[in-house]
């Protein structure tokens, strides 16, 4: 009987469902080898949709295969991939991280079918009281009330957690790194953004416009521009720009980008600010929720359907902010209960980096600065004297105070350690 | 028209846009030039080229797939799937070598829709089946150990409790 070489063969169990890849993993030591050999090719899609909320390799696990740690995660029934198993290993991780996490009721909530601006109550859910798990689309973070926390990431094949850079493949770490950048230059009429090798070209429709809030989501870059309005902007790395705009209020906007989906918080004189989806491809934007007033109100992920968003209870319990859940097609602006969103996962994302001109003088500006550990945002409604600074992802509230051209923020982390960072070109620890 | 001459001898008198479906060839038309004669298959035998040269027949006016259309799509873009169409399945029903044979040589000619389809097959017959099933399947002898294949099974539990 003729043999299928083994480059074949790997094509065709490349197209079998993962159990089946298993099973045929263990028909004979050549398929089992061939299986284990190239686990990483076969298991990696789905291995991927886990890596973000599964610990980093242990130094005794260094010889683990993607598949033995698929089958360690005793993932067990993969029907309900990826929401189920990523909240089943959420868990689990709290659980290992926390002990026995105290646990409290929380609401998700959906959007109503008929109205946007209207949420009601969908279900409940179970979720640690003393933590704020927060996923994004490149940086999946979890932080505690103590100084307990973690960073991590993936970004070209690395796992990167706490700052420490580990190859997928051999579980090494490599690489200990401070950030990312995202840099920026303007020249005449073109905003020109530097993302490691990438270059990306945003042409501005004055010399006077600005852009804000710049984003990368997987290979492309999205930013606010200002310029008598505010306009999301799209571009490719081959030069496509598609612009929506959102408005000409007089407070800047923020943006967010979730896998592709463009999510912009409008600030308002009052306290409360409201969050737009914004549809680059048909090139609307529509209300979808208002925020509690609490720092961002930005959706802190988009799995299966929903969007995450934080959402306080009490002002003055801002450090114990709770995880909403917002049902929501983005694609069809229609709402059904149960109804999957079929996004895809980026394979290699890029860390989200901001930097970003703050003009002091005017203090009309938000500005975004970053750290080793993820991004500050300052609140423009406080720039002139002293108020309030806010980390997007954690939703600390920081704050500075202002002291001639230097801002001095002061950062609490842990249990009374105080980090402060000043600003001058660019804020430094001090 | 193009002759396509198989290993043991045989000619095929084909349409150039028949076999055009095969990248191989239709670079090889394209060094050579217009009057491309006669090319060689060395490979492939009369009853498989026969075979492939009805695949191509009948799948002419498909579009062709882009060079390196694979590139840069990541894996998990990348959608699983064995479904298969009517025409393809049934003229993917013949016996394990000649479905073996066919899937060789649409690696080597590089007609990738081939090779994807045949694939797929294979894939099939490996889906939803038991070790043993497989085995029978595909006349493999099973070389594990009983300590390995207790191992195995361990290891394999969740994926065969459904």
């Amino acid at each position: 009987m003729s043999i299928l070489p083994n480059e074949l063969l790997l094509l065709a169990l490349a197209q079998l469902p993962l159990d089946s890849i298993c099973v045929a993993g263990s028909v004979c030591s050549h398929w089992r080898k061939l299986v284990v050999d190239n686990d990483q090719h076969l298991f990696a899609s789905e291995m991927l949709l886990l890596f973000p909320l599964m610990n980093p390799i242990r130094p005794h696990e260094t010889n683990d295969s993607y598949r033995l740690r698929f089958l360690r995660a005793s993932l067990g029934r993969i029907k309900g991939l990826p929401n189920q198993i990523i909240h089943t290993r959420l868990f689990y991780e709290l659980q290992l991280l926390d002990q026995e996490p105290p646990t409290v009721d929380i609401q998700a909530i959906k959007i109503d079918t008929t109205d946007n601006q209207h949420i009601t109550i969908h279900n409940n859910e179970l979720i640690p009281a003393n933590m704020t798990p927060l996923f994004a689309e490149d940086v999946i973070c979890r932080h505690w009330a103590t100084d307990q926390s973690s960073v991590s990431y993936i970004r070209d094949k690395m796992l990167v957690r706490n700052g420490i850079e580990t190859d997928l493949s051999s579980g090494e770490a490599t690489n200990k790194l401070s950030h990312y950048d995202l840099r920026k230059c303007y020249i005449d009429t073109m905003c020109i953004f530097s993302v490691g090798d990438r270059t990306y070209v945003v042409r501005l429709k004055s010399s006077t416009a600005k852009c804000l809030s710049a984003q990368m989501s997987g290979d492309t870059l999205y930013c606010i521009i200002s310029d008598h309005q505010w306009t999301v902007v799209r571009v490719t790395s081959s030069g496509e720009q598609t612009e929506v705009v959102i408005g000409d209020q007089e407070l800047t906007p923020l943006l967010q980008v979730l896998h592709g989906h463009v999510f912009v918080e409008q600030p308002s004189v009052s306290y409360t600010s409201t969050v737009y989806y914004v549809n680059m491809d048909s090139r609307i934007s529509y209300k979808l929720y208002r925020t509690d007033g609490m720092g961002s109100g930005l959706p802190c992920a988009v799995l299966d359907g929903f969007i995450y968003v934080y959402y306080g209870v009490d002002r003055r319990r801002r450090f114990n902010r709770q995880m909403i859940k917002l049902f929501c097609d983005f694609g069809s602006k229609q709402r059904e209960s149960g109804k999957q969103l079929g996004y895809q996962v980026p394979v290699y994302v890029a860390c989200i980096q901001y930097t970003d001109s703050v003009d002091l003088a005017g203090g009309t500006h938000t500005k975004i600065l970053s750290d080793a550990t993820g991004a500050y945002c300052l609140s423009h409604d406080f720039v002139k004297t002293s108020g309030h600074l806010w980390r997007p992802r954690d939703h600390q509230i920081l704050q500075f105070e202002q002291d001639e051209e230097l801002f001095q923020v002061c950062v609490e982390q842990g249990r009374g350690r105080v980090h402060v960072y000043r600003y001058a070109d660019k804020f430094h620890c001090v | 028209m193009v002759t396509l001459v198989s290993s043991d001898g045989v000619s095929f008198n084909v349409d150039q846009k028949v076999a055009s479906r095969s990248a191989l060839i239709k670079n090889m038309m394209e060094d050579i030039g217009e009057d491309a004669g006669e090319i060689p298959v060395p490979n492939v035998s009369s009853n498989v080229l026969k075979k492939v040269i009805e695949y191509c027949t009948y799948h002419k006016d498909d579009p062709l797939p882009q060079s390196g259309e694979d590139e840069g799509t990541s894996a998990a873009d990348k959608k699983k799937s064995t479904v298969i169409d009517d025409w393809d399945y049934n003229f993917l029903q013949v016996d394990q070598e000649m479905l073996f044979e066919i899937i060789l040589t649409a690696n080597y000619l590089d007609i990738k829709p081939l090779l994807d389809v045949g694939c797929k097959t294979v894939a099939n017959m490996i889906k939803g089946k038991t070790p043993e099933e497989i085995r029978r399947t595909f006349n493999i002898a099973n070389d594990f150990t009983p300590e390995e294949e207790a191992q195995i099974r361990r290891e394999n539990e969740w994926a065969e409790d459904r």
